[in-house]
Parts: C-alpha cells; structure tokens; sequence
C-alpha cells in the first residue's frame, strides 16, 4: 500500500527538480532496525522520499548501519548490498525496486514455451510512467516498470491478454495477438477522491475536504449543442438549481445554488458577481468546475460568498508535444413544442358563437364567414398561417474551435480560439448572434529559484443583431407578435409585397427594417507568480495580477421595411427613422497575494493561508440619439439637429479582504478546518465597511480506523467520511449603492415651463447611517463514500441556512404612509430559514468492452419566512394567505368550484362583488370566509412557485470501443405556472390554438375552459380573476441531452497521424413530459405564459473533433 | 536565519499589496447632490418645484378617460367601473398622495428655512408649496371627502405615522382653502406657463369653495367662490379666447385664457404618454376601407389613424350643444329647430328621414349652425379631422362597423370622436412619435362657470345668466340665454357647463356636487340624491344611413345596440358621494375610519 500511495503523490507532483542536490550529507545511526523505519527516518532527516512495495522487501534482513556524512547513494548500497533489491533515485525520490524487475510474490515459473513481451509505458505526454503494473490477466504473474517505463515479461502461452494499471490512471487491457513489443499509453484517471478540486484561493480533493462541493465534469458536455455552458448544469449534480425563462439568441439560464440568490463566480481565482462571464466561456477551455455550496467553501469570500460559488480553471499547457485539437459542428434547432394556431374560419366561428352566448349581435354575417372558409376572396377574407411566413423550419448554428498546447519542462503553452455563430427561427438572416473567445496562457519553471509563473491573455468578442422597428424593438416581441397575429390579418397584397398594418411580424425581421446592433468586447490579462520558497519547506508565496478592459457599443435603428396598401406598389407613408446609440468602457483590477504553507510531519498534516486581494472597476458610459430621420442614413451625424439628446455617467466599485484559512489532519483521519475573510465592502458607510466572516468544520474518514477494518472488507467499503461545517456569510443585497449618503437626485427633464423644458430635483431616500451587512448563517451535514472498489462513490448532504437581519425599510410592514416615503433602511428582524438535502451517486463498471457510468443527483430544498419584515400587519394577520411561515407559495387567488351548472345554482351562491351578468359555465369561486361574499378576502395561499424545489438529474454514459454515448435526462418536482390572458381565453378573439376551444358548454361540462365569452367585461371578467383555475403544473421530466461518438482513430484511420478522430452527433431538449407541454402547448421553461416568448429549443447537432 | 529572512522579505512584499487607505471611498459621480445646494438659491429651488408641479399637475392630467365616468363618453369596450360602481372596498382610488405631499411641505419648509434665498422668493417658494399642496388635497378631497392632512415635512422618528382623517369634509376644504389664500397673497402677479400666478390660485379656489359648499351646506363659501372668481376676472388680465377649440391643442397652446397648464414637450413626451392622442385616435387603414367598400378614402400616404381609440363622446353630449334655429336666431335643441321640424320625418323609433325633393343631407339639418364648440370638440360625420375627411356615416371611413360588420375595439362605438385635446402630430399619432402637448388645468371660462354656479345658488338669477352667457355667446356663438326663473336658469347653466368643459376633467365632480345641491340642479330631486346624469341618463349614439337621408339615434339600452354592458349604470346614493378608503390601507392603519356605506 504504501508504493501505492507515494507513486500517488509522485503522480501529483507535476515537476521535480533536476539535479537535486546529489551533495547531501547524512548522518545515520540504526540497529536492528526495519527497512519501513529506516526509511522513515531517511525522510526525516532529508528532504528524500521513498517508493518501494512492501512485499518485494522479502529478502531484505534489518538495517544496521552507523554513517557519518554519507551521501544517498552510500547508504543505499549498504543496506541494499546483499539483496536482490536495487535503487535508483531521481531528483529527490528514491524507488527500490527488484535487481530482475520480477514481481517476488509468489513462484515464479518460467516456462520453456513461454514468451517475452516488453515495451515502454508512457502517459499521455509521452512521459515514462515508472511503476506501472503489467500483470497476464488471470494470473499473478505481473512485473512493474522501471523508471524509464520499460517493462519485460515472460508471458506463459496461456497468456493472451495484458492488464496495464496504475494509480491515478485508467486500466487498459491489450490482447497480445502475437505482438512482442507493446507500447502502451495510459490516460489519467483523476475520478474519484483524490482527484484536484479547485476551492477558494486553492486546491483539495474529495478525499480531505471538509466542505459541500461538487464539481461538474465537463469534458463529456463539450460536444453538447449549448451556447454556454450553463445550458448544460441543470441536473448535472447536486445542490445546482438551473432554470431556463424561454430561450432566445444568447439566453441564459437562472444558476442558483441549493435556491438562494446569484452565486458568484471565481474564474482563476478571479471573482466576479456577473455570472454572465461564465456563460460566454468557451467550455472546452474549462479545465474543472466545481460548486462550492455551504459556509466553509464560501466563507473566504466573505460578503459575497452567501449565494454560494461556482469555481473555473482553465486549461494550461502541458508538457509533452504540440497537440492540435479542431473541433467543428453544426446545430439544427427548432422549437421543444409550437402549437398551430387557428383559421380564420374558425376564429370567425367562434366570435359569433360567443355573441349568440351573450345574445349580441353577431359580428359576422354568414356570407363573410363563408369568404373565410372557401377562401374564394383571400385578399379581403385571408386566412394568413403567420408561423409559416415568418419561420424557417429550424433555426441554424455552428461552431468552430481550435486550440494548441504543449511544452517542456520549463514553458508550457496553451492557446485556443473559438468562434461561434447563432441565428434564429426567423425567416431572414436578420437575427443572430457571433461569439468569438481566445485564451493564450504560458507557464514557465523556473526550477532554481522555485518559481512558477502563468500567464494569460484572454478574452472574447460577442456581436448580437437584432430586428429593431417600430412594431418590435426585440425578437421576443416579434415572436409575440407571430403567435398573437390574426390569421385574418393580411401579410403580402396581390403583388407579393408586404401589406399595411402594425405588429406585422415579417416586416419586423425584414433586412429592409432596423436593427439593434450590439458589440461587447473584453480583453483580459493576469499574472499568476508562485514562488516555492527555497529552504522552507511547503512554503508558498502567491501572486496574482488581473487586469480586464471592457467596451461595448450598441446601436439602435429604428425603420419598418416598406408596407403597401392592397394593389398598390407605392409604399405607403412610414413613420421616420431614429438613430440611438450606447457606447462604454470600463476597466477592473484584482490583485491577490497569498501565502500558504502546507506540509506533513508524520501523522500530521497542516495546510495554512493568509492572504490578501482587492478589485476595482470603474467604468463610463455616453449614449446620443436622434429622432425624425429625413434622410435614411443609419448614422448620427445624418440626423436632424434639434431632436439630439446624450446622456452619459462614470460609476466605480471597490472590494478588499483579508483571507485566512487553516487545515489540520491527523493521521489521515480527522480534519478540522477553519476559514476566515475580513471584508471591505464600499456599499456600506465607512464605519460599517469591514466585517469578518468565517467557518469552521470537521470531518472523520471512518473507513480509516483500525475497527473499521473488518467491516470494510465485509461491505466492501473503500471510503466512509462524515463532515459537518457551520460558518457565517455575508449578504449585501437590499441597499443600492451609496444608499447611506443623503441627498437629492436630478431629473434632466422633469417639467415645461413657458414651453422648454426645464431639470428638476427629487429628495433621495432617508438614510441611515449604520447599515452593514445581514447574515447567513449555515449548517451543512454531510457524508462521503465509496464502496465496490471505488465503483460506486457518491455523497449526501443535508443543508440549512438560517439568514437574520435582512436589510430593509421597515415601511414595508408597518403603516408609515403618511411620511410620504420609505424610513430609512435598517437591518431588520427579519429571518429567513432554507433547509433540503441533496445527494449524488455514481456507479462506474463495465460488462466486457462496454464500459458505463451511471450518475444519479437529487436536490431538495424549501424555505420559509420565520419573521417577513415587510409583510404588512394586515397580511400577517390573515392566515390563508400570511407568507410568514408558510414554504412554497405560488400566489394569493381564488379558489374555484367549478363552473356554475345552472341560473339557479348562479342565483344560489355567492358572487365575486364585480361580478355580474353570470351564467352557468362561468368559473365559481368558494367562499372561504362564508361571509356570503367573494372578495380579496377569499383569497387563499395557493399552488407552487415557479421556481422548482426539487431539481433532479440522471446520466448515463456508455463506452464500447470506438463508440462513446451520454445521456442526460433532468425534471423537477411540482411547480406552478399560471396563465397568462391569451391562454386564459379571456375573450373569443383572443382564442388562438385548437386546445383553447375545450370551453365549458352544457354539453361539454367537464372542459378546460370557462364558457366562451365575447368580451370579458360582460360578466365583469369573472373568469379571468386571479384563480387557482389557471394554476398549471409545470413539473417535468425531459430529454435534456444525448450524445453519440465514434472515434475513427480507434478503428478506420488507425494510422493516420491523429491522436483522436471523433464524429459526434448529439441533442438537446429531446423530449419532455410535462402537463404544460402536452395540455397547453407550452415549454415547461417557457419565459412567457402567453407564448409570447422566443421557445426554448430542441437542438440537433452534428459534428467532428480532431487531435492531431 | 536565512529562513528567518525570507519569511520577513516576503511578509513585506505582502503587506506593500494591502489595502489602500482610501480604495473603499468610491464616488457616486455627482449623483447624489446635497440638500443644501437645492435650497441654496431660486433656481435649484426651483427645479424642486418644478418637479413637483409636474407629478401633482399630473393628477389633473388625461381628460379622456374620466369622462366616460359620466354620460358624456363611453369606454369602447365598457371597461369602466365607475358608472356600474363596479367596484368595492378593496378597490384603490389613489388614497396613497403622501409623497406627493411630502414635496410640498418639503417646499415650505426647506425654502423657509434657508439662510441663502432671498425673502421675497422664500415667499413665493413657499406659496406655491401652499398652492400644490392645496392642489393635490383638493384631488383627495372630492374623491374621499376626510384626509390625512400633513402639513409638516414628517420624519423617521415619529411617535406614530397611523395619523387621523380630518373630522370631516368641512375640515378637509378649509385646510385647503387656507392654504390657497396663503397662494393668493404670496405667489406672483404673472407666472410663466406652466407654472401658478396668484389668479391661478384664486380660480382653483373658486371651484374648491363650490366642492365645499356642496358637500358642507355651508353657504358662506359661494360668496368666497366669487370673490374669487371675480379677482381672476377682473384683476387676473385674461381674456376669453376667440376660437375655442384652438386652446386645446398645438394652435394656441399659451392662449391668454389659459390660467393653469400642464405641458408635455416632445424632448420628454411621446403620443403612447398621452391618452387623449392614443386612446382617442382610432385605426384603420385604405386597406379596410377597400375590402369593405368604406369611404372616402385617406388621401394621406401614411396611415393617419392607427391607434388604439377607446374613448369616445356620446350622442348624449351632443345633444346639448345647441343649434342656432334659421328662422328665429333662438338657440335650440338639434331636434327643436325649425328646420329639423320642416326638413325631416319620423320614420321610426327616434328615427328620421329628409322628406322627400329636400336636397339637404341630414348633416346639413342637425350640425349646421350648432354651438361652435361642437366642431371644436367632437368629430361626426363629415366633419374634418387631421386633414382628412370624415365620414362616420354608414360605410364611411371611420363608421363603427366599417371594418367586416364586428364593431371593432378601435373604432368609435357611438361614430363620434373627441377632437378637444388630439393635437396635430408629425407624421401620425402613433406609439413612440414624440409630441408636444398640454392639458388645461383652468382657465378663464371655467371661472365664469364656477361664478355663475355660485350665483345661482345665492339665487341671483340675473347675474348668473349673464355670466353664463359669457362663453355661451363668447365662445359658442349662441344667442344669450334669457332665461329668467331659477329652473330655467339651471337648466341653461347645466347645458354650459357640460359643453364648456366637456373632457376638462370637470363633469363627474360637478354632477356630484350638482346631487348633493338637489333641486334644480338634479331634476328636482332631494338633495344628496341619486344623481339623474349617472343613473337615469343613458349613452346614447347615431346611425347615419350611407346616403345621409335618414338616420337614428339610440342608446345602449336599446335592443341591438346594448353592448359590453355600456348601457349598466348604477348610482347608490348613500354611498356614492365618495370612494371607499381602501380596505388594505385600513386593514393597516385602523384610525382611518370608512367613508358611509363602503
């Protein structure tokens, strides 16, 4: 075990120094002593280290040895003299190894027809890999290689296959086949409990870490059709709580972590509130991922660490040679759901059907409603299908990337471009979206005086367009209009051009419109310096430097395409163009020095940090615009003169904190570790600017007592440790900037007086002096474990933030009308409680060839108001619809009875007091009260938040030879969403999809929808009143992606000079189950509960990587 | 040692990167300006004020809407609460102005109390603080009767803020009447538009004392009213404007009429802001026109008529603007004259035809020499509008069917439009088209009104008609009234009251205020009453055949023309008089006691 456990940290060490001082002395005195605490005692004394396997020091007899000054090599002689063991050391590591190689467990038995096979065994790099075990599969016999990774073995002729592992890299198996020499490469196998976590302002592994964080493998998400990759976290592990509004070129998703807020993202050690920098990352350049959920992973980032974090590293260079990756592919998307919409015969029908209900007038006479339906007149009766004419069948995306890296043992480089390109569903190539990022990174060695330094150059340029015009100033408008649009309304005269009339959505996206063009750039440069400080062993210095330019330039031209009337090939009379536009930069330092000191005395290990860093940003922004354009030139200068407005302002941002944290670990077995961050926060008034936030926590590897040893045999537990972590963050939220100082805000254009137009002032907000932060305090549980041989590992976590003295105006609760504004912002009372568990659990085996991974991640959350500062004292008091606590509210409504069946069962119930003019089919509401009226004091806590509190995940990934698949599948527990109007069918020109004409009629009493109504305020829009009718289940369970390989380099191009050679196909959003897609048509993500918004995609993708 | 060094070297490096004394003390780039920099001269001061004449200026502003609160408009699709008193406890008629209040006493407080203005701007600043105050009070006042009646700049450390409604109405009127004869004796002679002189002060006072009379049955306040009244007339230097409808609009936007009003220009303002242009202008295009055979057709290129027109004038409010009679010159009902009695035949329920070999349109019967302000503020058919000409007749290009049959949302229920207050508008009335604009918040006819009013209950008969007759004659261009009993005295007054200020924001507080007189001012019925004109009157409209020969007028009682529930009205006396104080607001503050009946 103990081999197993140094060349494990030999694997760790990524370099060692050459040449280690071959001068140093010994002094050593030791009598009948063992060989294990001989070499203890070496490694006390020097700064050596040992690899050596306990059962091939057989022949070794004790160490009796009394040197003075006595370099490595001398001793080792010594003792190893009349053994049959060797030595051989690099740099300052020592392996002892066999004088024939040959594995001494057990006879040996050389057969006269066996035969030799040997080769060399490197990693990935081209590297040697030393120690490496080569066993005949299904046997013991097996030899390890030397240091230079070469290996030789007698293989008996029964011997067909080799078994090749090492620890820390992936087993491979190679069927001999005849072949005496094969040379193998090992690939890194970093899964599992020692694989390297990035933490705050550091590393740790699974195995020792005292804290609730997961971390997200994103090699195999790369190939995913997504823009970011946030698209692809939700249900990727626990604790993350992902939720898509809608899609959209460039939409992003909601990330929370475990339900709070935004967390913040630190990328490179560079924190930031403004996630979306991570969304704009090109995930192959993502090295790791990790979430950092409960107090002691994020109490180090004091202030801002409440909402939890999400930690990236990026991808350096690595030694080895020049490894060229391309990667290209192309993405097919189209709507998850699109419900066709009505004719216009059967709008018409409706419409009158609805009159006759009310006994109005119908509004179509029999003779138009026949036009609509034989179409015999289709340019004054059309029947326009407005999705077809403004949709392509889908929406088109690709992706190229390519990146570099390499080096040797001095400089590493690293270095990648991507480009992506997006359009949209819209007809013409109007609407879309270009990214490009680039990342450059070199690391150099600097051996003799221990320095290490990284550095980077990245950044990205992200170019939108959009169609701007009068109708529409963003395509989530077009789409609305596309949905709402009348199939009635005309879309092109009889010579083919577009006809009159507004919200006509394929003017909209016509090239001939405007447009919203943005431009949003970054550049980015940071210096990482760490120096190892020589004769101290353990000792770092840490130095970071980071320096970021952003500028952006927005511009806004608003013109419809031309409109005719019918017959006519004039255009007709427009409204005059605008111009406006936004331009800005800003700039953003952090610096960051750190001192960590980590190092092992025996069965102590102690990890410390004290550091320090600071950020500031400042940045500045002008806008202009001018209207009535003339002249239909899209530029500023073009415009007149006198409709000229700018505007314009400067605003800067500054963060400092002092970090501290401190590991301790006894015997592999116990940590405790505690963290600490001293936070400057310029939100707060100065004297309340500092404050401290910390944590602490403990953990116990079980499985690494002694009693445990017997058990882990029997269950076949590898791994067992129990952690628990109480820490206190901070939060900010609640006050804006500069809230603290008093005074007055200007208004530019506040009146007219004698015709111009004159500035005016306006009080600010009372302020208070004193408000600093509000505090969360939390408590995480939790357990990891291992068993089957690391084939199954997985955690759980119970989690439970308790969040006191919430900035707020006390005006919220209490009745201070009268004062004419808010009093001043206090750190109230209110607490706020948010407790669930979550686990994850993987499974890792094969059958034969195929190898899998099954992942399986569950989060559960709710919370709750213990006091709501600003609930008002009237809503507390009332118990159906208090928010104070109660978990889950999804609104105050109604509660409905069903549709009135009769005049007499109308005449017999109570009625909503604005009601009138009832009938049976419309909607009845329960008196809850019983006061014989239905009013706001019916109302009734009712249905789920949107916002899902269980959020679970399922994988699957699968490896047969070349083929490699993944799938994803993700859903939610129950979560409302509640109508919108249109969906609500608030009137029969409303009605727009087939589903909306399961109305309430006496025949159909058992319908989704209320009667049909020509106008909702004929009975006093007693249906459309908040209710919970409308509520619908929106939990779902989907497809959230597949992903199919095959690597042309394992079979077909063998030969060719790839290193890897992948055709991929794969999907997202394949399919969904939920009540709000099958019943009402409708993405359980949708962004609008009208259909209005732009859907969220089903995306098709095809494509290719190559590694040359 | 050696050991010693470095950790000594590198704590050094450490501490050079710490903190900077001063990196937390970020700027606010002057977005945040002292207190004492606005009260430091006029013209900061100023701009606080002015401000606040915006946001309380604005609760007088938008004519359109609460006109359809009366019979005198009507909402397209009947979504108006109001008239069926759709509306309950909960319901939330604006009781919540403490903001506003509290820049107002700002005013008065802060402008006093600096060291640097001069004394005579402190009064004047100060003034106005009275003068806005009492404005946005008076809003309060008609709407819930008692108020919270803050008249000091409060702060976070009061003992309580539930604060007490004023005992009662009386309270509530002399609060405000005090404060607008504070205004009176210390604003300025003149003011620029937009801004109060002290004759603006005196005119809104003269209507304040009317309010107060009304809901006090103190008759000392009709005497106030015309002292008032009178200072405007003849001190204020204000001149009645010839053409009347010119006032309302871009033509004569600082007519010397014009006492008080609220401007919009179109650096801050754009139609979509405005709903006497938006919500008044209605939508249709040569295109419908075609399809359905309508005409005339617009000769404009670009569709001038594309929004979203929801309020409408009725045929009720038509119906008393007078029409000069062609054979004796008197002043009649359109149905009254000589002419309508010689030209025309009944052929049906309120419906006519031209009699036969008559070469006359029926426009020509019933719209020629009408009041003035009919063209001025209403358009019907064959009337001109944005340069285009109207037809609302059947088949015609703005008619309430023109579009396939359906009475569509954006045109007109009733086939008349407002024409007060839409202002000509380069290149359309349409969303995002900046305008200019302004609404009239009084002026000096309105004045000859609140004094007749109060004349006539000081039963001074005479002198009432005679200055009613003002604008009957001065902007209608009707022969004067010679009525000479009281009851025909009122009915003469309550005619031009209600065509003199038709979508003023006047008519449902004067009915109102009309019911709690009773008696002659509401058809003989007691006082405090229900109110004849918002129960018993209904809306009506016309139909004009499509070649103008006959036509009809109905309202939405009417079997085939009951529509959305227009034609709903009810009126509860013991409650009416005011809204309720909204049930949330007292579910908070429980010294705020209910108005009767809510």
């Amino acid at each position: 075990m103990k081999l197993t456990m140094m060349l494990l940290l030999f694997g760790g060490m990524a370099i060692a120094a050459n040449g280690y001082s071959q001068s140093t002395k010994i002094n050593l005195r030791m009598k009948d002593a063992s060989f294990v605490e001989f070499v203890k005692k070496i490694e006390a004394e020097s700064d050596y280290f040992f690899f050596y396997k306990n059962d091939e020091l057989g022949t070794l007899k004790e160490v009796d040895i009394d040197v003075n000054n006595a370099s490595i090599e001398e001793i080792l002689s010594k003792v190893l003299g009349d053994t049959n063991l060797t030595y051989k050391i690099v740099d300052q590591y020592v392996v002892i190894s066999p004088k024939d190689g040959v594995i001494a467990k057990g006879t040996r038995k050389t057969q006269t027809s066996s035969k030799k096979v040997k080769g060399k065994v490197t990693d990935e790099n081209g590297e040697p890999l030393p120690g490496v075990s080569v066993v005949v599969k299904g046997t013991t016999i097996g030899i390890t290689s030397d240091f230079d990774g070469n290996y030789s073995l007698e293989v008996p002729p029964t011997g067909e296959v080799l078994v090749f592992s090492f620890v820390g890299m992936k087993s491979q198996e190679i069927l001999l086949n005849g072949q005496t020499t094969i040379n193998v490469v090992l690939a890194e196998n970093a899964i599992g409990l020692d694989e390297v976590i990035a933490i705050g302002y550091g590393t740790t592994t699974k195995r020792v870490t005292t804290a609730a964080i997961s971390k997200v493998k994103t090699d195999n998400l790369t190939n995913l059709p997504v823009t970011s990759i946030g698209e692809t976290l939700a249900g990727r592990t626990a604790g993350l709580i992902v939720t898509n509004s809608g899609g959209g070129l460039g939409k992003r998703p909601t990330i929370t972590v475990r339900g709070g807020g935004t967390p913040i993202l630190i990328i490179d050690g560079v924190m930031t509130s403004n996630i979306d920098q991570m969304h704009r990352m090109n995930p192959k350049d993502i090295e790791s991922f990790t979430i950092l959920k409960d107090a002691e992973a994020v109490a180090i980032y004091g202030s801002k660490g409440g909402n939890g974090a999400i930690v990236i590293t990026t991808k350096k260079g690595e030694k080895g040679k020049i490894r060229i990756n391309y990667g290209y592919s192309r993405n097919f998307s189209k709507p998850t759901v699109l419900p066709s919409k009505m004719s216009s015969y059967d709008i018409v029908t409706y419409r009158n059907m609805a009159a006759d209900n009310d006994k109005q007038e119908r509004p179509y006479t029999d003779e138009v409603v026949q036009k609509y339906k034989d179409q015999s007149d289709p340019f004054n009766y059309p029947n326009v299908d407005w999705q077809k004419e403004t949709l392509k069948d889908y929406a088109s995306e690709y992706k190229h990337d390519l990146s570099l890296s390499g080096g040797d043992e001095k400089t590493q480089y690293y270095a990648s471009l991507s480009y992506f390109d997006q359009g949209s569903l819209y007809k013409f190539n109007t609407n879309w979206l270009k990214r490009y990022t680039y990342r450059m990174s070199i690391s150099n060695n600097f051996k003799k005086v221990g320095l290490q330094t990284t550095l980077s150059f990245f950044g990205d340029v992200e170019k939108t367009r959009a169609p701007y015009s009068h109708y529409s100033t963003g395509y989530w408008q077009t789409w609305g209009h596309i949905q709402n649009r009348s199939p009635m309304d005309l879309a092109y005269n009889e010579l083919g051009l577009y006809s009159n009339g507004n919200d006509h959505p394929i003017v909209e996206i016509d090239p001939g419109s405007g447009y919203d063009k943005n431009e949003d750039r970054n550049v980015n440069g940071q210096l990482d310096v760490t120096w190892s400080v020589p004769k101290i062993k353990g000792l770092n210095l840490k130095f970071m430097g980071y320096y970021r330019n952003d500028s952006y330039f927005r511009k806004q031209w608003k013109v419809n395409a031309d409109q005719y009337s019918l017959g006519s090939d004039v255009p007709s009379g427009k409204n005059p163009p605008s111009l406006n536009l936004y331009s800005g930069s800003g700039w953003r330092y952090r610096i960051q020095s750190l001192v960590t000191y980590d190092r092992t005395f025996d069965r102590h290990k102690v990890e410390a940090l004290f550091g320090y860093d600071e950020t500031y940003s400042h940045s500045q922004g002008v806008s202009a615009s001018r209207e009535n354009y003339v002249l239909g030139v899209d530029q500023i200068f073009a415009g007149p003169t006198d409709s000229s407005k700018n505007n314009g302002g400067e605003s800067e941002y500054a963060n400092a904190g002092y970090v501290g944290r401190l590991k301790y670990v006894y015997d592999k077995k116990y940590m405790i570790e505690g963290s600490v961050r001293y936070d400057g926060n310029d939100k707060f008034p100065k004297n309340n600017r500092w404050g401290t936030f910390y944590s602490g926590s403990v953990g116990w590897i079980v499985t690494e007592e002694e009693f445990a040893r017997s058990l882990r045999e029997k269950l076949n537990i590898d791994f067992f440790k129990l952690r628990f972590s109480y820490g206190e963050t901070g939060l900010d939220n609640g006050v804006g900037r500069y809230e603290y100082l008093p005074g007055y805000s200007l208004n530019e254009r506040a009146y007219v007086v004698d015709g111009k137009i004159v500035p005016g002032f306006s009080e600010g907000g009372l302020v208070s002096k004193d408000i600093t932060w509000y505090e969360r305090k939390s408590v995480n549980t939790g357990i990891d474990f291992a068993f089957l041989n690391n084939r199954f590992t997985g955690s759980a976590d119970y989690f439970f933030y308790e969040t006191v003295n919430y900035l707020g105006s006390p005006s919220g609760g209490v009745y201070t009308d009268p004062l004419g504004t808010s009093l001043p912002k206090v750190n109230t009372d209110g607490k706020h409680r948010r407790a669930g568990w979550e686990f994850e659990m993987k499974y890792k085996n094969h059958i034969g060839d195929l190898h899998y991974d099954v992942g399986v991640n569950l989060t559960k959350f709710d919370q709750l108001w213990v006091v709501k500062h600003d609930e008002s004292e009237d809503q507390l008091k009332n118990p159906k619809t208090r928010e104070t606590h109660q978990t889950g509210i999804g609104r105050r409504s109604y509660i409905t009875d069903g549709f009135y069946y009769s005049a007499e069962d109308v005449m017999n119930s109570p009625k909503r007091n604005n009601s009138h003019s009832l009938v049976p089919g419309d909607l009845k509401y329960s008196d809850v009260n019983g006061d014989g009226q239905i009013d706001g004091e019916d109302f009734v806590r009712s249905g789920k938040p949107s916002f899902p509190r269980v959020m679970y995940g399922f994988t699957v990934d699968l490896k047969y030879k070349a083929w490699t698949m993944g799938m994803h599948f993700q859903g939610t527990g129950d979560r409302h969403v509640y109508l919108d109007d249109i969906m609500r069918n608030r009137n029969a020109s409303s009605i727009r999809y087939g589903f909306q004409t399961d109305f309430w009629t006496p025949e159909n009493t058992d319908a989704r929808y209320p009667r049909l109504i020509s106008n909702e305020n004929f009975n006093g829009n007693n249906n459309g009143v908040s209710s919970d009718f409308w509520l619908v289940n929106a939990r779902y369970f989907r497809m959230k992606s597949l992903q199919l390989s095959y690597d042309f380099k394992q079979d077909l191009f063998r030969n060719l000079p790839f290193s890897n050679c992948d055709l991929f196909v794969s999907g997202t959003n394949l399919f969904t189950i939920s009540k709000l897609f099958s019943k009402y048509k409708m993405d359980p993500e949708t962004g609008s509960a009208n259909n209005y918004g732009y859907p969220l995609q089903k995306v098709f993708s095809v494509g290719i990587n190559v590694g040359f | 040692m050696i050991r010693k060094n470095i950790f000594i070297y590198a704590m050094l490096l450490f501490t050079a990167l710490a903190c900077k004394e001063n990196l937390l003390d970020t700027s606010p780039y002057g977005s945040k300006y002292e207190e004492a920099l606005v009260w430091s001269n006029r013209a900061n001061a100023d701009a606080f004020v002015h401000k606040t004449y915006n946001d309380i200026l604005n609760q007088y502003s938008g004519y359109a809407g609460i006109e359809n609160w009366t019979t005198n408009g009507v909402h397209n699709q009947g979504h108006e609460g109001v008239p069926r008193e759709d509306y309950t406890r909960e319901s939330d008629f604006g009781f919540n102005k403490f903001g506003l209040i509290r820049r107002c006493n700002l005013i008065i407080e802060k402008a006093a109390a600096s060291e640097t203005l001069a004394d005579g701007d402190k009064t004047e600043l100060v003034a106005e603080g009275k003068f806005l105050r009492g404005m946005i009070y008076f809003h309060q006042a008609r709407r819930f009767g008692r108020v919270v009646w803050v008249d000091r700049v409060l702060t976070e450390d009061e003992e309580t803020y539930k604060l007490p409604l004023t005992a009662n109405v009386g309270e509530t009127y002399n609060h405000i009447i005090s404060d607008l004869d504070d205004a009176i004796a210390g604003l300025p002679e003149t003011a620029l538009a937009g801004k109060a002189s002290k004759y603006a002060a005196a005119a809104i006072k003269s209507e304040v004392c009317l309010q107060a009379a009304a809901y006090t049955g103190n008759d000392s306040y009709y005497q106030e009213a015309i002292d008032a009244a009178n200072l405007v007339i003849n001190e204020g230097g204000f001149s009645l404007e010839n053409d009347y409808g010119t006032m309302f609009d871009e033509r004569n936007r600082f007519s010397n009429e014009i006492i008080l009003g609220l401007y919009r220009d179109k650096e801050n303002n754009n139609c979509n802001n405005v709903e006497d242009l938006q919500w008044c202008v209605p939508n249709v295009s040569n295109d419908v026109l075609n399809r359905n055979g309508g005409s005339p057709l617009f000769k404009s290129d670009i569709q001038v008529f594309e929004a979203w027109n929801q309020h409408v004038p009725t045929q009720t409010l038509v119906d008393n603007y007078l029409v000069t009679d062609e054979q004796t010159g008197e002043a009649l009902r359109w149905d009254q004259t000589s002419q309508f009695a010689e030209n025309l035949e009944l052929i049906g329920d309120r419906e006519w035809r031209v009699k036969a070999g008559i070469d006359l349109d029926i426009n020509d019967i019933i719209y020629e020499n009408a009041d003035n302000r009919l063209n001025a503020s209403i358009v019907h058919d064959r009337s001109s509008w944005f340069g285009e000409d109207i037809a609302t007749r059947i088949k015609g290009n703005l008619n309430r069917k023109i579009d396939g049959g359906a009475r569509n949302w954006v045109m007109s229920v009733t086939n008349y439009y407002w024409r007060k207050g839409t202002y000509t508008v380069t290149p359309r009335v349409y969303v995002g088209i900046p305008t200019d604009y302004h609404w009239v918040i009084t002026r000096l006819g309105r004045v000859y009104m609140n004094k007749a009013e109060a004349l006539l209950r000081q039963n001074k008969v005479a002198e009432a008609v005679a200055t009613l007759n003002v604008t009957r004659v001065g902007h209608g261009g009707l022969a004067p009234s010679t009525a000479t009993s009281l009851a025909d005295a009122w009915t003469d007054y309550k005619r031009e009251r209600r065509v003199e200020l038709a979508k003023e924001r006047d008519y449902y507080w004067t009915l109102l205020r009309w019911g709690k007189y009773g008696g002659e001012a509401n058809h003989g019925r007691a006082a405090g009453g229900v109110i004849y004109e918002l129960k018993d009157e209904m809306p009506g409209l016309i139909v004009i055949a499509q070649d103008r020969k006959s036509f009809y007028v109905r309202t939405f009682a009417d079997n085939g023309e009951n529509y959305n529930n227009i034609e709903k009205r009810e009126f509860t006396a013991e409650r009416r008089y005011f809204f309720p104080i909204p049930k949330g607001v007292r579910d908070r503050n429980e010294n705020l006691d209910q108005n009767p009946g809510w």
